[in-house]
């Protein structure tokens, strides 16, 4: 069993990935193999029985200041000031600025 | 001091303590051992010399001046790639992580340095933890030390094969579905799955969070376990981490299996076992006998249906947990325009073909018109499983299966095929669903001398029996990790 063409695509694009008709085809029979394994948890029993969580080390909803910030930025492909920089919503809207801020 | 390399962790870090060897002096020798093994491994992704001498040379220092060393003193140890150690590279074996330096340090290794062990490098593996066999790391094919033109497993695989070649005594794994036991397996050597709540996560790159731990991969049980208790313990900066006391691992870990039961499961697979993993499970199942344990068969129904509910929730939660790779905030940024194309444009060109199957498989399960049948219908069996597996630790003190369904595979063998590959995991997926600790430990080997390996569990946070257990079977079995670097590498 594979899945449609048109599955692969619908997932793609919820994934925000960009598949080559050849990629779609590929994922449409390989994943189609593995759905049909999955498929088989018809025959198992099933619960809604959810054990107790360990009691864990859950600390207090509270801010915290975090003396790493800058170090977080120095990862980011760009920043702006103390902001990680991004291309805008939409690409080449009249008298767009390259990028827009967004906050840490 | 390649001999002192290859002895247990807490025999190196004695001998640090004693003033017998330096800290300088062992870390040296780790790092020259990697660097006669790697042309032929390619196990490290990144050795860091410099800062390894310089960790190992300030331990030395204050041992001069009388201070007291840990209980890792000098000890060197790997870490896998998408373990965060503060200004090192830290990359998952991934393009999308290109250039990437932690901010942050995993609370595991924070624990381990505390201890003064050293770290000497970081440890290739599949993409994102996702693999059995290292093929899956946009780098490089990590080759095992048994044979080299094996996989040594994965996904931990490059730390596997560090231990095994006696380049570090320690390296950290993490397992999601057994990426810490099938790569030790594989490689002969010994590797922990800590229950789930044991070790904080924090620093760990996640991948499925209801399942992801961190765990050691050493060479025998007993480094194995000092590791543990070490990396153990509740952190407040992993609400997961579960709030339980951590026990003295090593202080009855020689105590034996007399009186032990021990389970074998009715619904194992055992008719899709190697005739060599078969003949060595037959006769790892003898050796439990004569060592005082109680053999009592269990049933645990849902254990078939094991990997099919791992790769829908394991990987329903990767595609929530890798939506934070989209060229912002940290790794490669494609441009392609607008914001959203960006997004896509820099995930298409950033990850590899593995990762993407996994991401499209679990937004598949997650997806409207499919959850229920997928996702829902999962997690349903998922927790029946934990429900039968409780039921069974009723009567039984641990359960043993073997680790995998045969020794190492050729490189190549499986990468063409996802669905067999994924069904390598039939043995380790029910553990890392149920959450329970594990140990993998070699058993045997096949008419090649590949390494076999037996697979331990217990209940959730009864780490110290089911060690206490390995290690009865390691000391009678005298196991050797003696690879012999058979084969010619094509290593990339």
């Amino acid at each position: 069993m594979a899945l449609s063409l048109e599955e692969v695509r619908r997932t793609a694009a919820l994934s925000r990935l960009r598949l080559t008709p050849a990629e779609e085809e590929l994922y449409a029979g390989q994943l189609g193999r593995i759905v049909a394994h999955i498929d088989h948890l018809r025959e198992f029993e099933t619960s809604t029985e959810e054990p107790d969580p360990p009691a864990g080390g859950e600390a207090a909803d509270e801010p915290q200041p975090d003396p790493r910030g800058e170090l977080f930025l120095e990862n980011a492909p760009e920043v702006r000031g103390p902001f990680f920089a991004v291309p805008r919503m939409q690409a080449g809207g009249v008298g767009a600025a390259d990028t827009d801020p967004v906050d840490v | 001091m390649f001999e002192l390399l290859g002895r247990p962790a807490e025999v190196i870090a004695a001998a640090v303590r004693g003033g017998e060897v330096s800290a300088r002096e062992m870390v040296q020798a780790s790092l020259d051992r990697i660097a006669a093994v790697e042309p032929l491994l390619g196990a490290f992704l990144g050795v860091e010399i410099d800062e390894a001498l310089r960790a190992a040379t300030n331990i030395d220092a204050r041992r001069s001046r009388g201070e007291r060393l840990g209980r890792l003193a000098g000890v060197p140890v790997a870490r896998k790639d998408n373990l965060s150690l503060a200004g090192r590279r830290t990359g998952c074996a991934s393009r999308i992580l290109d250039g990437f330096v932690s901010p942050l340090t995993a609370t595991a290794i924070e624990r381990l340095i505390d201890e003064d062990a050293v770290f000497v490098g970081r440890t290739n593996m599949d993409e994102f933890a996702m693999g059995s066999s290292c093929e899956n790391s946009a780098f490089q094919t990590t080759r095992n030390p048994w044979d080299l033109r094996r996989v040594p497993g994965g996904s931990s695989g490059g730390s596997a094969a560090a231990v095994a070649a006696g380049a570090v005594p320690l390296a950290l794994g993490s397992d999601t579905g057994g990426s810490i036991r099938q790569p030790a397996a594989f490689c002969g050597v010994v590797g922990v799955k800590p229950s789930y709540g044991r070790v904080s996560r924090y620093g760990l790159v996640a991948f499925g969070s209801s399942v992801d731990q961190i765990g050691p991969i050493c060479r025998d049980v007993r480094s194995s376990a000092l590791a543990l208790e070490v990396m153990a313990g509740v952190d407040r900066r992993d609400a997961t981490s579960a709030a339980r006391e951590v026990p003295a691992m090593l202080e009855n870990i020689e105590g034996g299996l007399a009186g032990v039961r021990i389970g074998t499961l009715r619904e194992m697979p055992v008719g899709g076992l190697e005739p060599a993993m078969a003949s060595a499970w037959a006769a790892a199942l003898v050796r439990l006998e004569r060592l005082g344990a109680e053999l009592v068969e269990v049933s645990v129904p849902n254990v078939p249906a094991a990997i099919a509910v791992y790769y829908v929730i394991a990987n329903s939660e990767a595609s929530a947990n890798l939506a934070r790779f989209d060229g912002v905030r940290f790794g490669l940024r494609v441009a392609d325009g607008g914001l959203e194309e960006t997004y896509v444009a820099t995930r298409t060109s950033g990850f590899g073909p593995e990762v993407k199957r996994r991401i499209l498989l679990g937004s598949f399960a997650l997806s409207a018109g499919y959850y229920d049948a997928y996702y829902g219908r999962a997690r349903g069996v998922l927790l029946a499983l934990k429900r039968q597996f409780r039921s069974a630790f009723e009567t039984v003190d641990l359960i043993a299966t073997p680790t995998t369904p045969g020794a190492a595979f050729a490189v190549g063998e499986k990468s063409g095929d996802p669905l067999a590959m994924y069904l390598s995991d039939i043995f380790t997926t029910p553990a890392s669903l149920a959450g329970l600790p594990a140990v993998a430990l070699p058993c045997g080997s096949d008419l090649l001398g590949l390494p076999l390996s037996l697979q331990l569990m217990s209940p959730p946070f009864a780490e110290a029996s089911l060690l206490r257990a390995a290690r009865a079977f390691e000391r009678d079995l005298a196991w050797s990790v003696a690879p012999e670097f058979r084969g010619e590498s094509d290593a990339d």
